[in-house]
């Protein structure tokens, strides 16, 4: 069951009091996985009603599941903002702005739900993994206690156990185990994360098998990880038919994982299948060199922007736009295509600066930085209703970026969508950007909309800017 | 306080282990990088440290090797040079390096000791970001510098190196380790751009180089066959630890060559007079995950107590320093976890690691030295630190380790790159010589035992024949077995002593060449040191 799903399934005995609810048969729908239907059932309940919260939820997960981030996230916000005490929203909005790469809002939207609904544990499990995956495992670990100490469930305690274990606390791993298991004794998952304590305690390795055993007969989330943790166990007893049946039956369920091929090749050449082991150890150079491969060319890429970003800030600009041109393939990395948007914006080569912006947006269709760029670009080639699309886009993804609710003014103000363009430039002001430019707009809004006084503020105001 | 002082906490006395003597023994030595701030690589990498008796007195001197500016060697300042310290009578070290005349003053790496010429006095090799150095001992307590003649400058930038008689000819070859092809004229931006904030590179951004090898042809001359012999070649190889042992127990040794983040090599030479490249097959390419790793540091030993060696490999912080164990001849397990060497490994990066029995209980522990390379790595993430902790790896007697930094004579986190051990003060013991990346040498006194418990066996004129030698307690006894060779650790060399312990009873011991028959030495005691070969009588068996 995906994420999405779960999520929403947890809102169906609220869903469910009224099947005539164009809602209640959106959800209906997406329990039984009719995506379609539920998306027009939660765009008909939002179009009857535009304060339907859980309409808006639902259309988050439908969004999610077809791979619209921007809707989805678009979605959630709206949700959290027509609902602000209630847990789910803020729970779709973290899981959304974690999807899109935004961990300090995630983590505050998560902290919100949390203050809601203390015993929700996803609200822990889910920013426990962005923490993890962000490299900042003691939060993650110190997370998850606080959820274990809430809400002591078996989900909650597998995934304590397998980061106590990866922060080698397999002592903690296994305690918090031996109590899920008595909650929940068939579930894969906790059976595995025994197995594992079990292994990595020297005392205790030989009792790991069994439980390995038992966790594959159960079912577990990732079978062929477990499997190769299965096999790296048994090479280390030194149980080589034992580990060759594991490392062939994880081989088939993930087939692009070097290090099954690896130990595959030592595990057969220990049997005196030597024919077998190199064909293996083949397979594996095959797979280690293509990730090798990727693993330089993210330095490469890494290297070749700080260099760029080096010379652009000496004003080398030409030099600049040359060592980005040096790396392969450097139109594939949105990353570099940010900077060479930038690049070519300073050097006045506006269109092929815009093209750039708009390559690095389909590259990285979350990103803010692209879609403001491209927003801003498209605002500076005169193509203000591309602007416009671009900074409404910008918008859903960041609310707070006030650089954009400036730009989004001026070209609500091109387009003669006067209030909403003073609006706009309201905002960007409050939420504290400020420049010349700005204020000339806005007092050339605020003049055009009869507002003369305010009009002559930002005049002056504009004035002092430059003064100042 | 007086109990923080004392090593003591929350009523638990931590036994002393080592205590730092530097200061009293007279040796003087800060290593110095240069910094510029362009974070030049070859600042952060050096640099190493040889205990050896260069003088045939029976004491242990010291080799301690410098650094210079990355960008004009010469312009270091006087004092900034490689140092020679000799052991006087008293036990005190005197700086001797303008008399014996092996003060190089180049960007320093590594160093090597081998009596190439075999006239009884060992010889200085010297790697360098620039070219190496190769000093002939006189034998009456000064060197010259050979290098041209001998033909052995070595590549662009050198780091590990170890004698080797690759081809069983009877004399000494040369492998020299090759790290980057790296320029610092064309020196690449890595850290943040936007802060401005610069850091060492990771080492895939530069070009690797083919490592050098060099035939003893006699006459004091080397033949470089870097380019016939079946060296893997430059983009694939990044050297750094060099190590020789007999890792398939045939009776000849292999050279086994650590790369930076690419796989490792195992070299045998063939009966076509080639190398062959056998890691992988071996299983020591790369971890037991399959992933290549840093490799700084090596050192062989056995250190399970079955008789067969291991090696361990020291790495990067988020890697483990791996241990490989034989399961058969010449093919090894990532055997890491099970020695409990992961946990205590993973949050440093480690450079040197010396095998040692640190309280001659007749197993071996380890000792590893850790640095952070990025020097202002803090500034990228304030949960790491240049500054890290010196440790013990005490084993349990069964292979298997547990850490400890108490009682190591070192309070504060350290710089480390080179280690190095031997028995500086003759007492029966091991002793330690670390150094650091900019900063200073310490020699660390074994104060851990009663001095009778250890048998030292010091081999005179180390033929090459003699390399990895076997020794071990008789049969009856515990079994201990020791191999004669060179502990390279990172960039270094430990003296070549066999140290056995015994307790204070009488022992036989064997020694079994790697050909040839064996021999038994009959009632040694402990709390003495032997010479070998001494005129003492030698037993078949």
């Amino acid at each position: 069951m995906s994420v999405a799903l779960a999520a929403l399934l947890w809102l169906l005995p609220a869903l469910a009091a009224g099947q005539e609810d164009p809602a209640a048969r959106g959800a209906q729908a997406l329990a039984q996985g009719d995506w379609a239907t539920a998306r027009a059932a939660f765009e008909a309940a939002i179009g009857a009603d535009g304060g339907d919260v859980t309409a808006w939820l639902g259309l988050s997960a439908v969004a999610e599941h077809d791979g619209d981030w921007m809707q989805a996230l678009q979605a959630a916000r709206r949700a959290a903002a027509l609902a602000p005490e209630r847990p789910e929203p803020h729970y779709a909005l973290g899981r959304m702005l974690g999807r899109a790469g935004r961990l300090t809002e995630a983590l505050a939207a998560f902290a919100r739900t949390r203050e809601l609904a203390p015993e929700l544990e996803d609200a822990y499990l889910l920013p426990a993994i962005l923490l993890r995956d962000a490299d900042r495992g003691a939060e993650a670990l110190a997370l998850l206690e606080g959820g274990w100490a809430k809400a002591p469930t078996p989900r909650l305690g597998a995934q304590l156990a397998f980061m106590a274990l990866a922060a080698g606390d397999p002592g903690r791993a296994l305690e918090v185990v031996e109590v899920a298991l008595t909650a929940d004794g068939g579930n894969g998952d906790l059976l595995l994360a025994k197995a594992l304590a079990l292994a990595a305690d020297p005392n205790r390795r030989a009792e790991s098998p069994a439980w390995f055993e038992r966790a594959l007969a159960a079912g577990v989330a990732q079978e062929g990880r477990a499997r190769l943790e299965w096999a790296r166990l048994l090479s280390d007893l030194e149980l080589w038919p034992e580990a060759i049946v594991q490392l062939e039956a994880a081989s088939d369920l993930l087939p692009d994982e070097a290090e099954i091929f690896f130990r595959l090749a030592a595990a057969r050449r220990q049997s005196g299948d030597t024919e077998g082991a190199r064909a293996a150890l083949e397979r594996y150079q095959e797979l280690n060199a293509a990730t090798v491969a990727v693993e330089r060319r993210g330095r490469e890429i890494g290297t070749a922007l700080n260099e760029a970003q080096e010379l652009a800030a000496a004003s080398r600009l030409a030099e600049a736009l040359t060592r980005l041109d040096a790396v392969a393939d450097g139109d594939t990395d949105p990353r570099m295509m940010v900077l060479r948007a930038k690049i070519l914006f300073s050097l006045d080569r506006r269109e092929e600066a815009l093209a750039a912006a708009q390559s690095a947006r389909e590259l990285a269709p979350t990103g803010i930085e692209p879609t403001y760029l491209t927003a801003l670009f498209a605002f500076a080639a005169g193509r203000i209703a591309e602007s416009l699309t671009a900074v409404e886009r910008t918008l859903n993804l960041d609310p707070g970026l006030a650089e954009a609710w400036a730009l989004y003014g001026s070209a609500l103000a091109r387009s003669v969508r006067l209030e909403e363009a003073a609006a706009s430039f309201e905002r960007a002001l409050t939420l504290g950007f400020d420049s010349p430019a700005l204020r000339l707009d806005y007092a050339g809004v605020l003049s055009d909309l009869g507002r003369t006084e305010e009009s002559r503020q930002q005049l002056e105001a504009r004035e002092r800017l430059i003064g100042g | 306080m007086l109990a923080a002082w004392c090593g003591v906490a929350d009523g638990a006395t931590s036994p002393q282990l080592l205590v730092d003597v530097t200061a009293e023994r007279g040796v003087e030595f800060t290593h110095r990088f240069f910094p510029t701030g362009e974070k030049y690589m070859p600042e952060n990498m050096g640099s190493g440290v040889a205990v050896f008796d260069y003088d045939g007195d029976g004491r242990l001197d010291l080799y301690l090797v410098q650094s210079a500016p990355v960008l004009a060697a010469e312009q270091a300042p006087p004092d900034a040079a490689n140092r020679l310290y000799r052991q006087r009578e008293d036990g005190r070290f005197e700086d001797v390096t303008d008399r014996a005349g092996v003060g190089d003053r180049g960007v320093g790496m590594g160093v090597a000791i081998g009596d190439y010429d075999d006239d009884g006095a060992p010889d200085i090799y010297v790697t360098n970001f620039g070219p190496n150095v190769l000093y002939r001992n006189r034998g009456d307590g000064s060197f010259e510098n050979v290098t041209a003649s001998a033909g052995v400058a070595g590549r662009s930038w050198s780091t590990g190196a170890a004698f080797i008689d690759i081809d069983a000819d009877g004399d000494l070859d040369l492998y020299a380790a090759a790290y980057l092809t790296y320029d610092p004229e064309e020196d690449r931006f890595c850290g943040n751009a936007q802060t401005g904030l610069k850091a060492y590179c990771h080492p895939d951004v530069y070009g690797g180089q083919t490592d050098s090898f060099y035939l003893n042809e006699g006459g004091g001359r080397f033949r470089d066959v870097s380019a016939q012999i079946g060296l893997i070649p430059g983009e694939d190889s990044r050297g750094l630890g060099v190590a020789v042992a007999d890792f398939d127990e045939d009776g000849t040794l292999e050279l086994y060559v650590g790369n930076d983040t690419t796989a490792n090599h195992l070299y045998t030479l063939g009966d076509d007079g080639r190398l062959r490249e056998d890691a992988l097959l071996a299983g020591v390419a790369v971890n037991g995950s399959g992933r290549g790793e840093a490799s700084m540091g090596i050192s062989t030993a056995d250190l399970d107590g079955d008789g067969r060696q291991e090696f361990v490999v020291t790495h990067l912080d988020e890697e483990t320093n791996t241990l490989y164990r034989p399961i058969a001849p010449g093919v090894y397990v990532d055997a890491t976890e099970a020695a409990g060497l992961a946990t205590p490994s993973r949050p440093w990066v480690a450079f040197g690691v010396v095998p040692i029995d640190i309280e001659l209980d007749g197993d071996l522990d380890l000792l590893v030295v850790n640095g952070h390379i990025i020097d202002n790595i803090a500034e990228f993430d304030p949960a790491l630190s240049h500054r890290q902790p010196f440790q013990l790896l005490r084993n349990d007697g069964s292979g298997r380790f547990t850490e400890e930094r108490d009682g190591l004579g070192i309070p504060a986190p350290l710089v480390g790159r080179g280690l190095a051990t031997g028995d500086l003060d003759r007492d029966g013991d091991v002793d330690v010589v670390l150094t650091q990346n900019g900063d200073a040498a310490i020699l660390l006194d074994n104060v851990s035992h009663p001095v009778d418990r250890a048998l030292t066996i010091t081999v005179r004129h180390p033929r090459p024949a003699n390399w990895g030698t076997r020794w071990r307690l008789a049969p009856g006894e515990r079994l201990q077995v020791r191999w004669y060779e060179r502990a390279p650790s990172y960039c270094s060399q430990s003296a070549p002593e066999i140290v056995l312990a015994t307790g204070s009873q009488a022992v036989d011991v064997l020694r079994r060449p790697r050909s040839g028959p064996s021999y038994r030495y009959r009632s040694l005691r402990g709390e003495r040191r032997y010479v070998f070969p001494a005129g003492r009588q030698e037993t078949g068996g």
